[in-house]
């Protein structure tokens, strides 16, 4: 168990259907204009510092991911099918009704709490964000500047 | 050149106002919604900005996110329209040589 105090879980997020209907749209758009190569939200943190945050590059890995090319998404962002799983259960939890939703978001909370899950995906992005920073980051910053 | 170097500077300026709102909006969302969230909001600015607007009027921050969007719109115009990338070291568009 981890302190809740500290990392309070994040499924419950699903439950607010204003929001969650606001970040799929917006994510939407966003990947849209991006597979359009089109100007989008552009990352705040490589525009103010020049270095990608742990993020850079999840866009463009979804898109590949979308298209198919596996590889093409990896070398973009690993965690493009996590992402795209997150995506997968935003947009589930805007379409199904309340009685099946309520149910499945509290399976998801006990979840989050018991395993830490979300702490170990955000960590582990973490980590491999430091790892390219660290070891590939002249690749890294040329990969997400295009 | 000198149209060229004055939207450079409104591309700076835009970037800064930008970064100066994320990062306001970014200590709330840690503030009040705890470290996961507040890291989400690092990781994936819409969802920053997104909390941002459903939570304006809780936190007091209705202006912060006004001036937020109004940049994202300028700074999408310019991006669209001019070209002008405001991120340092982004490749412009190559001058047409007749």
């Amino acid at each position: 168990m981890l302190p809740q105090h500290v990392f309070p879980p994040i499924s419950p997020i699903l439950r607010d259907r204003k929001f969650t209907f606001a970040l799929v749209g917006a994510t939407g758009l966003h990947i849209a204009l991006v597979s359009l190569n089109l100007p989008s939200w552009e990352c705040p943190i490589f525009r103010l510092t020049g270095v990608p945050c742990p993020g850079c590059g999840l866009s463009r890995a979804t898109v590949l991911l979308l298209k198919g090319d596996l590889a093409g998404s990896f070398r973009f962002h690993a965690f493009a099918p996590i992402f795209l799983f997150a995506i997968g259960a935003l947009i589930l939890s805007v379409l199904l009704p309340r009685s099946i939703l309520q149910p499945a978001i509290a399976r998801a909370e006990l979840i989050e709490r018991k395993t830490g899950l979300t702490v170990l995906i955000l960590g582990g992005l973490i980590l491999y964000w430091l790892a390219r920073l660290l070891f590939l980051q002249a690749d890294f910053v040329q990969l997400i500047r295009g | 050149m000198l149209a060229g170097g004055l939207m450079g500077i409104v591309a700076l300026l835009v970037f800064l106002g930008c970064a100066i709102c994320y990062i306001v909006v970014l200590i709330k969302l840690f503030q009040n919604d705890g470290l996961l969230k507040g890291i989400l909001g690092i990781i994936c600015g819409l969802f920053a900005f997104i909390w941002g607007w459903m939570n304006a009027d809780r936190y007091g921050i209705k202006n912060v996110m006004m001036i937020w969007t109004l940049l994202i719109i300028i700074a999408l115009v310019l991006n669209f329209a001019l070209g002008v990338s405001m991120i340092p070291g982004y490749p412009r568009p190559a001058p047409v040589v007749p």
